[in-house]
């Protein structure tokens, strides 16, 4: 009895132990639960004062933007209220300039930038043929940015109306290492025409730069061109420009020709055609752009032999290479032709054609190697047939005149068809192995 | 020995009882301490996302403040350019109207908001006489704010240059049921005659308003005292009106008047006057402004007997009731006077107080009841006493001039003194107390 005492009484401390034990973890734990939990309610409490600060930024923040929108409908009224004004103050300054009878022929705009030395040589060109006519043609300079010798420069002529592109959005580049200048040429022709043909509303537009001059009988020859454009729609616009109107490559005043490469560089256009390319006009290099077929849609150009205006800009966004290659030697028309007088109506497109066709008829064929110095040694007009688009490029290349393409047309081309002259009043037609079927020639 | 077994084991029931308990009620506080602590833990882990929303709702309204600003400084840079361009438009406009050689006397501008039909009447008053010296006398409509008619019809003149005053800052009025309209039309004068003074650099500028009618020696009168105002620092401005010029009270068209009471309703002011009001200039009641004696400071103004400006607007800021008994009856002059050929030198304020106190000294001094009734019976000119403000409130409403005083001012007075013609060429001079004083000096 005595031994079996003594076992139960040694597991009864066993189980104090364990029991002290026990209790001891157990206490450790809640305290380390109470630690936890202190930790996690200051934690609660830290990042509830935290939200609460950033509930206070947002409502600052939320104040300062409806403080900033609300301002900018406010300048967004005033500065939308000063174009108006602008508008208006351009328009009683344009009615000074039209006669109240007489309904102008088509504007004239300069399109300037940056080159005030350029655009005063511009203007007095300009002016020397257009101030007689003033009413009939009104002449606009329009500038892209705010280049105050530009500004001032053309604020100072009394007999033409100034308009100022102003848009600083960022220009968006599409390709890496694109020049933006284009890009807000681009713009700038959209603007300047969008306001002259809607706010405006002339019929017709002719587009100048401000590096040009400008031929005695410019004028007269848009005037003529004018019910050209009216009759015959499938004519897009009508130029000044020859590509090829190096003085080599002309010879007479009175030879006007359609083409299907736009020629830009002085163009006249309706207001029917803008109506159509207002809507998609491109970000960027609007020339090239026109030069698609998407855009020009079979439609054609009229331009002159011998170029009505002459880019004398060897600084710009053009390269002085090309300058001295292609424009400088141009010839600018000294002869004043009364196209009024003159019948144009086979440039119309039901005429044209068969008109084209006639002269490259009696033009000879030319073939094989050394077609320059054959070309050379025949007296009347010559015809040279090219395979495909290097084929152009090697012989052009060998007479100098563009080799360029674009869209699958040569420079100047009609119908593949590009005509100069050479050395003489000769013509040579490079015709393209499309061109005789397209005329309807038979190759005898 | 069997009795103290039971009592040994009875008491180790009772212990494990409580063991238990206490162990259950450990668990129990473990639980509700895991419990509270995944509570917390949740409620940090909500918070804490909650944190992180904000702070993107934070990121992304940063983002919309910096995106606001950019384009609050692109358009300001916009907006700025069309001001430029605005105000170019109309100094190229100006520079048609100006002669070259000729320095222009004075800016005319007439002060439009939104009355059309008042504008062209006044337009139409102002061109009869000003259109043959239009270059020495420039005339501006400026409107404020872009009412259309308004605009458009100011800018059907090519004879005056528009101006437009934009400003769509919410007007703060200083005492509840004010008119924010006298806010406007004070901000209104700011800009455009610092428009006038500091951006088209004139001299002079005559003030108008939209609906006033002007004299035929409007153009006259003003030149004359242009000389005045060179002449004589103590000349603050030179007005065309006279607020007791009603046909009851008038006679004299040669007459001219100092006052110490701007009247304002055609006025010119040169610009070292402008440079220094400028700066100061009120937020509302412009006119009253002036007439303080720290804005003054003792200077005074020259006035008419016989207004040159008529103020034919019955509706507008103010009152119909008004209209009928101050503005209708004024009689506007129809002499031509040739302001060239007179010697006004007499305004000169050296010589002005002899002259004005010798022709009070002999007026006829009338005392007493009945006033009235012995004034018309004495065939001179008559001179009334006033003892103070209410007294003179008293005479004057018998015999029908302004009762209003401003600054300690009345209406027209000189020194306190008011002249006005009753009934035939006689005058009236009511004589404040001061000016007794100055006269009886004198006459010892």
């Amino acid at each position: 009895m005595a031994k079996v005492f003594c076992d139960f009484r040694f597991l009864l401390l066993v189980a104090a132990g364990v029991f002290i034990y026990i209790q001891m973890r157990l206490f450790a734990t809640q305290s380390e639960y109470a630690d936890r939990l202190a930790a996690a309610i200051e934690a609660e409490n830290h990042c509830t004062s935290q939200t609460r600060s950033l509930i206070d930024q947002i409502s600052l923040q939320q104040g300062r933007i409806v403080a900033l929108e609300e301002e900018r409908k406010r300048r967004d009224q005033e500065c939308g209220q000063m174009k108006s004004l602008v508008q208006d103050l351009e328009r009683k300054d344009l009615q000074r300039l039209i006669d109240k009878m007489q309904v102008p022929v088509a504007a004239v705009v300069i399109m300037a930038c940056n080159r005030a030395d350029y655009l005063e040589r511009t203007i007095n060109s300009v002016l020397k043929y257009q101030r007689p006519i003033s009413s009939r043609y009104p002449l606009f300079v329009s500038q892209d940015g705010s280049n105050p010798n530009v500004k001032s420069k053309a604020l100072s002529y009394d007999q033409l109306s100034y308009m100022q592109h102003l848009d600083f959005e960022p220009v968006q580049t599409e390709r890496p290492g694109e020049l933006t200048a284009y890009y807000k040429i681009a713009r700038h022709y959209k603007w300047a025409l969008d306001q002259l043909f809607y706010k405006h509303n002339f019929s017709r537009v002719i587009i100048l730069e401000d590096d040009m001059e400008i031929a005695p009988d410019f004028f007269d020859y848009f005037e003529a061109a004018a019910s050209l454009l009216e009759k015959d729609k499938s004519i897009m616009a009508v130029s000044s420009w020859n590509d090829n109107g190096q003085k080599q490559f002309v010879h007479d005043p009175y030879e006007l020709y359609r083409s299907d490469f736009f020629p830009g560089l002085g163009w006249m256009l309706a207001r029917s055609t803008w109506n159509e390319l207002s809507p998609k006009w491109p970000k960027a290099y609007w020339d090239d752009w026109l030069r698609l077929k998407e855009n020009h849609k079979g439609r054609q150009f009229i331009r002159p032999e011998v170029c009505r205006t002459y880019n004398f800009g060897e600084h710009g966004s053009s390269l002085g290479q090309f300058f001295k290659q292609y424009l400088e030697p141009i010839k600018l028309n000294d002869v004043k032709v009364d196209w009024k007088l003159m019948d144009l109506s086979y440039l119309l497109e039901d005429k044209y054609s068969m008109h084209f066709a006639n002269v490259i008829k009696k033009a000879t064929p030319v073939y094989g190697a050394d077609m320059v110095l054959k070309a050379s040694n025949i007296d009347g007009n010559v015809r040279i047939k090219y395979k495909d688009q290097s084929d152009f490029e090697n012989i052009a290349h060998q007479f100098g005149i563009f080799q360029e393409w674009k869209d699958g047309v040569p420079r100047t081309a009609y119908k593949g068809v590009v005509v100069f002259r050479y050395q003489t009043s000769r013509r040579i037609f490079l015709v393209g192995p499309e061109s005789l079927k397209l005329l309807q020639i038979e190759e005898s």
